[in-house]
């Protein structure tokens, strides 16, 4: 997919090193909002009145079923391991080359565009988006777990499903959906849109789950979701009965032995890989289970929550659980280890999500309401209302006249009644912000972070000595002194006008730069010297020139001059310039100088563009730019 | 999941839902290069050829692959043996288009990646020396694309137009622009579609331009007198090669030579060919074709019948005139080309010489 990925190597130590350092920093930062948290929580508890008391202990009766709990707090820890996983030192390199682009490889052309605008987004600013994705879900899972009840336990559901759906769609590339090869054995139609579905059910609101209907609802859907799966599974001609392919492994077998490749540890691969080989030699057969389970597993899902039978229920789930615990190691293979591996999988969320169906086709009988003695009557609708955030009973506070605004004193009454999972729940939303916060900020930056630029070519050197003289022909035929440039920044480097592949990559990004700088270019000259010992006239700085549409660009100078004025000026800059044999370009050093308005040099840039992407040119754009306002603004 | 798979992947995407679209981009794309043995069904030959010139026999060689490295090599007319002297300076993986003419060769670098225009080199001392030129646009990717005649220089580009110059390619000017040939009242009548190769005729001036027709009807047009004419042969077919007074005409399955003469155009016997992978001038008016399944064969000029040789070398990309009237067939391996011969009444190739390229993997792609 063109453009989506830095082509950075996802180990690139400059690029680790500062998601690490991204990721300690916002660590502190998080530690703080939960200590400023906690502080705030335990002041004002003290403070706490006899009738918020009072409140507190009557809100505290609603008891959350545990269907509901078994789903918040198992798809809330998933989230917590996926934000965990997501903190791998390659992820912010790599993940659009290593994970998003193979996920949509397969699918139609608007499926990889769509992950590509998404891959081309996070290439741009590596660094925000991998933390981001790390807190967001972290602080996701914190929520999930924390907030129990009550419209903050809700919201942590819609946050699911909207986090849920962009990693879906981005990142997974609809789970394959619009691909070729589809089985739910290998995790169609995604993981995450379980975690949505889960999300969705969490955000409703309580009383649903004080009835039977949602784990009917559950089970059903489950139920024809596996039955469909089953047909699929049993479509002829999709390569799911053949255990080979002339000679090679059927798509089943093929799929396992990929996974048994990947980097795990050895009993585990041996495990996968002897499967495989099993696969292999008796395909039909392990298709023809397959088939029946998923059809089986369905239709008992189906039955039980059409006749809302328990009994029938927990059989299912028991089966559903052995299979998919099975599908989970044998094909697969646990989903995380190796590579950039970022959650466990399907089978887990499934297995979640159906006993969650189970357990809700016999909800609890919630306890009655109980006012507290001595304390001043509720209103009678408190008691059925959706119930609010857990609290829980605080301690009598000592009896003293009130300092502060009514106002403000019930805020501080309603602070002091937050259970600590409240405070907590809270915190998860400030995780999450402090993910998110600095992505958004970056995303409104439509250039490239220049770091991208810097772990391709190495860190710029900064320098304090005279720019060395020169007078050469400006592709106009114009003689250019760098003398007659001063009062102006100059950016100079050094390019071969008939370079097939860096040279018009570095004018690009000098254009790029000069856009970047807008009203300031006025105060900058992009100036190159031609870097080839053959190819050296004005037509070739000409043609150049057109080339790069970098005759529409008034502060540019392409100067030439003899091959020994040349030389000498290369000399002077440190540039090495040589003819490579055998239909080779020539070969030159990539760098490029800022020089100040009163003709110092202030530092060298290593220019190579490396692989040359969107990103890596808009991050050498930033760079270059970045270089020359500093020399601007540092008015020499 | 891990990454070798795509199904559940857990990416954090904040940035998809607030950040603006990005226009995407694609990056350089590799020069073309087709090695000769691999061109027997496409419908023009290879860029890989050889021409003679008063001094010299020249060979057009891609080498190593993906991307290809095109070689230029020279036998000096006394020499027996080959040498390379690619033109240095310019990454030539879009592959190279020659022309000679008396003593000089001039040869125009195709365009790959992110160049878009054509640089030239120029030898007259046998490819010691380069001198630089330029053609500001592509030349077309056919052996046909660039035509010399003493000073005089003609540059078929890849959208058509046809360049000419009378400075030995210092300056240039348009003879025929896009369509222009197709336009003609004599292009209209053939219903010609593509410009695929120009030569300069036996005529002062004359010009050469041949199209495609389709591939029953021959497309040989004449410019003279600022007007193109058909050019009228004795054979139909499509055009597959023109080199200096003389034209490649396949038919059907049959290959034949016609020349360009103060008489007419004379036509060879059919040759059973099968489609030609590669061509080439061995002499003034005598052609070689390489043919699918290791098969060639050479003509020496009008009224000479076609001479089918032995089964050429595994890896042969071009042949070339050796020296006294002997045939070398140009093999290719990696970066290792090898040279063999076949000469006088010995049937066998024989190998006479191996050169080993310096070829800078990773220099230019």
């Amino acid at each position: 997919v063109p453009g989506m990925n830095s082509g950075l190597n996802p180990a690139n130590p400059i690029i680790v090193s500062a998601f690490r350092s991204a990721l300690f920093h916002q660590w502190a930062i998080v530690g703080v909002i939960f200590l400023l948290l906690l502080l705030s929580w335990g002041a004002t508890r003290g403070w706490v009145t006899a009738r918020t008391r009072a409140t507190a202990g009557l809100a505290a009766t609603w008891h959350e079923p545990r269907a509901r709990r078994l789903l918040r707090v198992g798809f809330g820890v998933l989230w917590l391991f996926d934000g965990i996983l997501q903190a791998q030192p390659q992820m912010a390199g790599g993940l659009p080359s290593q994970v998003m682009e193979p996920a949509a490889a397969s699918s139609p052309a608007w499926v990889q565009h769509l992950a590509n605008w998404g891959g081309t987004i996070w290439s741009y600013h590596p660094i925000q988006a991998g933390a981001a994705s790390v807190w967001i879900q972290v602080g996701i899972g914190m929520w999930m777990i924390f907030a129990v009840t009550g419209w903050p336990s809700r919201l942590a559901g819609v946050a699911s499903i909207g986090w849920g759906l962009i990693v879906w769609v981005f990142a997974e590339a609809f789970g394959g959906i619009f691909a070729p090869g589809l089985t739910v054995l290998f995790g169609a139609p995604g993981a995450v849109l379980i975690y949505v579905v889960a999300g969705a059910l969490i955000a409703l609101p309580g009383r649903v789950w004080q009835t039977p209907l949602i784990g009917r609802l559950v089970l059903g859907g489950v139920g024809v979701f596996l039955a469909g799966m089953a047909l699929l599974q049993a479509w002829p001609g999709r390569g799911f009965w053949q255990g080979t392919v002339n000679g090679q492994p059927g798509t089943l077998a093929g799929m396992v032995q990929t996974m048994a490749g990947t980097q795990q540890p050895h009993f585990l691969s041996a495990i996968v890989s002897s499967f495989g080989d099993f696969t292999a030699a008796h395909g039909f057969a392990v298709n023809l289970f397959a088939v029946l389970a998923l059809a089986a597993l369905g239709a008992v899902f189906c039955m039980s929550a059409l006749r809302a039978d328990a009994r029938l229920a927990r059989i299912g789930v028991i089966a559903g659980a052995v299979f998919c615990l099975a599908d989970w190691v044998l094909i697969e293979d646990l989903g995380f280890l190796g590579g950039l591996g970022t959650d466990p999988n399907s089978m887990i969320p499934l297995i979640l999500l159906f006993t969650t169906g189970w357990l809700a086709l016999t909800p609890a009988a919630q306890p009655a309401a109980v006012a507290a003695p001595a304390a001043a009557a509720p209103a009678p609708e408190a008691a059925a209302a959706e119930p609010g955030p857990a609290r829980e009973p605080v301690p009598e506070p000592a009896a003293r006249p009130s300092p502060v605004p009514a106002r403000l004193a019930a805020a501080r009454d309603w602070v002091a009644t937050l259970s600590g999972r409240s405070v907590a729940a809270a915190g998860a939303v400030g995780v999450i912000l402090v993910g998110a916060a600095p992505m958004a900020f970056a995303s409104v930056n439509k250039n490239a972070d220049p770091i991208i630029a810097q772990a391709i070519a190495g860190a710029s050197a900064p320098i304090d000595t005279p720019a060395p003289g020169f007078t050469l022909t400006s592709q106009a035929g114009r003689q250019v002194s760098l003398a007659s440039l001063h009062g102006k920044v100059v950016l100079l480097t050094f390019l071969d006008p008939v370079c097939t592949t860096d040279c018009p990559i570095i004018a690009q990004e000098m254009r790029a730069a000069d856009t970047i700088l807008g009203a300031q270019a006025s105060r900058v000259e992009l100036v190159a010297v031609v870097a080839n010992p053959t190819y050296l006239s004005t037509a070739f700085t000409q043609a150049f020139t057109r080339q790069e549409g970098l005759d529409q660009v008034p502060n540019w100078l392409y100067l030439t001059g003899s091959l020994s004025q040349l030389q000498a000026v290369w000399q002077h800059y440190g540039v090495q310039v040589e003819n490579l044999p055998a239909g080779a370009m020539s070969a030159h050093s990539d760098v490029a100088y800022v020089i100040s308005a009163t003709g110092q040099l202030q530092e060298e840039i290593s220019t190579d563009p490396g692989p040359g992407t969107q990103a890596s040119q808009s991050s050498f754009a930033s760079l270059l730019s970045d270089s020359v306002q500093q020399s601007i603004g540092g008015g020499q | 999941v891990r990454s070798a798979h795509s199904w559940q992947v857990r990416a954090g995407l904040l940035a998809a839902a607030v950040a603006s679209a990005c226009t995407l981009a694609a990056c350089g794309s590799s020069g073309s290069g087709t090695p000769a043995g691999n061109a027997a069904a496409e419908a023009t030959p290879s860029l890989a050829t050889s021409l003679s010139t008063a001094g010299s026999s020249w060979a057009v060689v891609p080498m190593s692959a993906n991307p290809a490295f095109w070689q230029v090599f020279v036998r000096p007319a006394a020499a027996t043996s080959w040498q390379l002297v690619t033109p240095p300076g310019v990454a030539d993986n879009g592959g190279l288009v020659a022309a000679g003419t008396g003593r000089s060769l001039t040869v125009a670098f195709r365009p790959s990646q992110d160049l878009t225009f054509s640089p030239l080199a120029t030898s007259t001392d046998g490819g010691a020396k380069w001198s630089t030129g330029l053609i500001d646009a592509n030349v077309a990717a056919t052996p046909g694309a660039l035509a010399a005649s003493g000073s005089q220089l003609l540059a078929l580009l890849g959208d058509g137009t046809i360049l000419a110059s009378s400075d030995s390619g210092g300056t240039w000017r348009t003879l025929a622009a896009p369509g222009a040939v197709a336009g003609s009242p004599a292009g209209r009548a053939c219903g010609v579609t593509t410009v695929t190769d120009v030569s300069f005729g036996i005529t002062q001036g004359e010009v050469l331009a041949a199209g495609s027709c389709g591939t029953a009807s021959t497309g040989l047009f004449a410019y003279s007198a600022g007007a193109w004419s058909r050019v009228s042969l004795p054979v139909s077919g499509r055009v597959v090669a023109m080199m200096p007074g003389l034209v490649l005409v396949a038919s059907g399955t049959r290959l034949y030579a016609a020349w360009d003469t103060a008489s007419g155009w004379p036509v060879s016997a059919p040759l059973p060919s099968g489609g030609v992978a590669a061509s080439g001038s061995l002499a003034p008016g005598g052609a070689w074709v390489l043919l699918p399944g290791r098969r060639a064969a050479t003509i020496a000029g009008p009224g000479q019948p076609w001479r089918s040789l032995p089964e050429v070398p595994a890896g042969t990309a071009v042949l070339a005139a050796g020296p006294g009237g002997a045939v070398d067939a140009l093999a290719v391996s990696g970066s290792k080309l090898t040279v063999w011969r076949l000469g006088g009444t010995v049937a066998e190739w024989s190998k006479i010489q191996t050169i080993g390229v310096p070829i800078q993997l990773g220099s230019s792609s």
